[in-house]
């Protein structure tokens, strides 16, 4: 981060997939993810009452001990209410850097992406002042060009739209995804790239005895989890998770009003538990996945107190018993590295219970 | 003159009643959020249910235990709103205040107040089948023009939707009565928390949130206004009262629906709760330089719970200023995630002005989080910490 820094015009903090990165780099800030894992002295951590959610909680415990002080600001999206609360007790207990908030609307319409366009324009007037480093038309549809890059080589990793078998294992697609949230675009893309060209050549990695499972659900920022379920003689054969295949549907268009392109990219990139999808093509989509990938199971990892996940599951599970797919719900606390004995045994059960069907 | 008693009395029985009456009849009825545009559900023939509101008259006949464990999500009671929970359950629980809400032909939720109406209500729409459709407000901007357009052009794609199911269409001259009456009744219910500003305080904050109803179910009604119209005259009238002045508390945010004075019985004639700033957040402001769909925008997407922190910390300290508050009790709700951004920089600001606060933790309409011996405990310590100050 330190390098980062000192290359561009400073780091911006960011949250959620519904913040254009592209505007962001091109106003000369690396757009970092703020992810986590932070040390953070514990006195803090009880600044925000229990019902917000785990990650919430704890990146304000990380914020107000000084442990994401690096950045020169931060972008907060206009989304679920636990974020929502970060943002405001962000700006009003903590010192600056300074915040900005991109209201996103909740769904795609035109009426929609006409505001969306206006709010990034906002956005992008806001960050060009901060860095003091304007920029054309031009040069943004030149970083839209290098983020459209990634996208397009992460959607490589992945056994969708063809169901092709994927090369590299669910885990390490997850962490490959995560990695492109924090590092520099350009050595991103060019070891990415390696990495495709090296996997397309040496093909399939799913294992045939494995049981097949999607996972699904907000940021998972522990990966020993991920590997945990591999470890123990499954594949992760696909997922829906904020740090994973929902970071890289749909390219930016480069013909015409790049900020109305951006808006319409990010609102119409899926299906998402923040947004106000119409329920049929949600569950059309839903449907259409489950039944491509044919998972053996789905395991919902979800951030304690995310209550749009918690939503989201509560409406899925509906549908899956319908379809005969098994589900678990694992509830995880934000920053945790090590896997808990119980989360252990329930992923143990649950894919010995996979084996018996 | 009638009471405003019998008035509301009748109000209230005649809401669920006509309820009933109307599926009967096959009006459209719709299931709506607390603060969605109804003037236009009403300018259009809807009968328009409140699914919150009907979780406060459960809650308040001591159903919240039964209907939870009813709503098979007992699971995640701890994580979902409580509304949202007895919503559920009174899906399967039989002995229903009013026997319960009739089925809705349609369900309309905005976001102004927090992101869980559009969950519930979507989770809602898929269990029941029925059409959904969700307002965005974006919280409250500097760019007014912009944000005005964008909620009045859903505005007009939510008539098409009604009109789509209903064969309704929007009548504008009912419409901007509805505007008219709901803005004078927004006043009304102001000036009458306002009688508690004079020392000593005229009424209990709980009476207060007793006449709460018709704000909420009823907003663009005559009935409404004569209600209000009728209470602020009473309280007018009403002789100040021959005690002593009490120490002026305010309870920041819901109240306790399953309490029978909807706050701890830990107040007496030495310590009164004046003004609940929940009650006031009904109190929408409808602009005078604008009609119409645009003012509506303007009124619904300046929710309390949608605006910036600074202008709610500065709003409830000017209340503190107004009604001479000297302390603070707020509540964390646990079902409303939304509502607890502003308690540490409110207590913050409190604290620059001396005004000693206290958190109670609980919750709005689950009594499984409320400990009388705890908040008993809490309040004791705060009279004390009061009594050294004042």
């Amino acid at each position: 981060m330190r390098d980062m820094r000192s290359k561009t015009r400073g780091i911006s903090g960011c949250f959620s997939n519904y913040i254009p990165e592209e505007v962001i780099a091109a106003a000369g800030f690396h757009p970092l993810r703020i992810i986590g894992r932070y040390e953070t002295s514990s006195h803090h951590s009880q600044s925000l009452y229990a019902p917000v959610c785990s990650f919430a909680r704890d990146i304000f415990a990380a914020a107000a001990s000084g442990a994401i002080s690096f950045v020169s600001n931060v972008i907060f999206p206009n989304s679920c209410d636990s974020l929502k609360v970060l943002q405001q007790m962000w700006e009003s207990d903590l010192t600056p850097p300074p915040i900005h908030v991109l209201l996103h609307p909740i769904q795609a319409d035109d009426p929609s992406v006409r505001y969306f366009a206006q709010q990034i324009e906002k956005l992008a007037d806001i960050l060009k002042n901060g860095s003091g480093l304007s920029f054309t038309d031009l040069q943004l549809a030149d970083h839209i060009q290098r983020y459209n890059q990634t996208r397009q080589l992460l959607r490589k990793l992945y056994p969708f739209p063809d169901n092709k078998p994927p090369f590299l294992k669910g885990s390490d697609r997850i962490a490959l995804v995560t990695a492109a949230m924090i590092m520099d675009r350009d050595e991103y893309n060019q070891i990415l790239g390696q990495i495709v060209a090296e996997g397309l050549s040496a093909g399939s990695v799913e294992r045939e005895t494995g049981k097949r499972i999607m996972v699904m659900g907000p940021l998972v920022d522990n990966l020993q989890l991920l590997e945990t379920i591999e470890q123990l003689g499954a594949s992760i054969v696909a997922d829906d998770v904020t740090n994973g295949s929902r970071y890289f549907n749909l390219d930016v268009d480069l013909d015409g009003n790049l900020y109305e392109n951006l808006a319409k990219r990010y609102l119409r990139s899926g299906p998402s538990p923040t947004m106000n999808t119409d329920i049929c093509d949600d569950e059309r989509f839903f449907r259409g996945r489950v039944t491509d990938l044919n998972p053996d199971g789905i395991i919902f990892i979800n951030q304690k107190f995310c209550e749009p996940h918690l939503h989201n599951y509560l409406a899925k599970l509906e549908i899956l018993k319908e379809m005969k797919v098994n589900a678990l719900m694992l509830e995880v606390e934000h920053n945790r590295t090590a896997v808990s004995e119980r989360d252990l045994l329930r992923i143990e059960s649950f894919v010995e219970m996979l084996g018996e069907g | 003159m009638e009471s405003s008693r019998s008035i509301r009395g009748k109000m209230f029985t005649e809401h669920y009643h006509s309820a009933a009456q109307a599926r009967q009849d096959g009006k459209p009825i719709a299931y709506i959020t607390a603060f969605t545009p109804v003037e236009i559900l009403k300018a259009m023939g809807l009968v328009c249910l409140y699914p919150e509101s009907y979780a406060v008259v459960c809650a308040a006949s001591n159903k919240s235990a039964d209907m939870i464990q009813a709503s098979g999500m007992e699971a995640f009671s701890q994580d979902l709103c409580s509304y949202s929970l007895l919503s559920f359950g009174a899906e399967h629980y039989e002995k229903l205040p009013f026997q319960g809400l009739p089925q809705p032909d349609m369900l309309i939720a905005a976001n102004n107040q927090c992101g869980t109406t559009m969950l519930w209500f979507r989770l809602l729409a898929q269990k029941k089948n029925i059409p959904l459709f969700i307002i965005d407000y974006p919280a409250a901007a500097d760019d007014q023009p912009s944000l005005v357009n964008y909620i009045t052009q859903q505005y007009e794609v939510l008539v098409d939707f009604v009109k789509g199911h209903t064969g309704n269409d929007l009548n504008t001259s009912i419409l901007n009565e509805q505007i008219e009456r709901s803005k004078k009744t927004c006043h009304l219910w102001k000036s009458v928390h306002e009688v508690n500003k004079a020392r000593p305080a005229r009424i209990e904050a709980h009476k207060i949130i007793d006449a709460l109803f018709p704000i909420v179910v009823a907003k663009g009604t005559q009935q409404a206004y004569d209600y209000y119209d009728a209470l602020l005259n009473e309280y007018s009238q009403m002789a100040e009262q021959d005690t002593v002045d009490a120490v002026r508390l305010l309870w920041h945010g819901y109240p306790m629906w399953f309490l029978p004075n909807k706050f701890p019985l830990c107040f007496d004639d030495e310590f009164q709760v004046v003004l609940n700033d929940y009650t006031l957040w009904w109190s929408l402001n409808y602009p005078d330089d604008s009609s119409g769909m645009e003012a509506l925008a303007a009124a619904y997407s300046d929710t309390y719970l949608n605006r910036s922190i600074q202008r709610k910390v500065e709003e409830v300290a000017d209340l503190i200023a107004d009604y001479s508050i000297d302390g603070v009790i707020c509540h964390v709700n646990r079902s409303c995630r939304r509502s607890l951004a502003d308690i540490n920089p409110l207590r913050k600001r409190l604290h620059q002005l001396s005004i000693p606060s206290v958190t109670i933790e609980s919750d709005m309409a689950n009594p499984s989080f409320y400990s009388d011996e705890q908040v008993r405990l809490r309040i004791e310590s705060f009279r004390d910490a009061l009594r050294r100050v004042l």
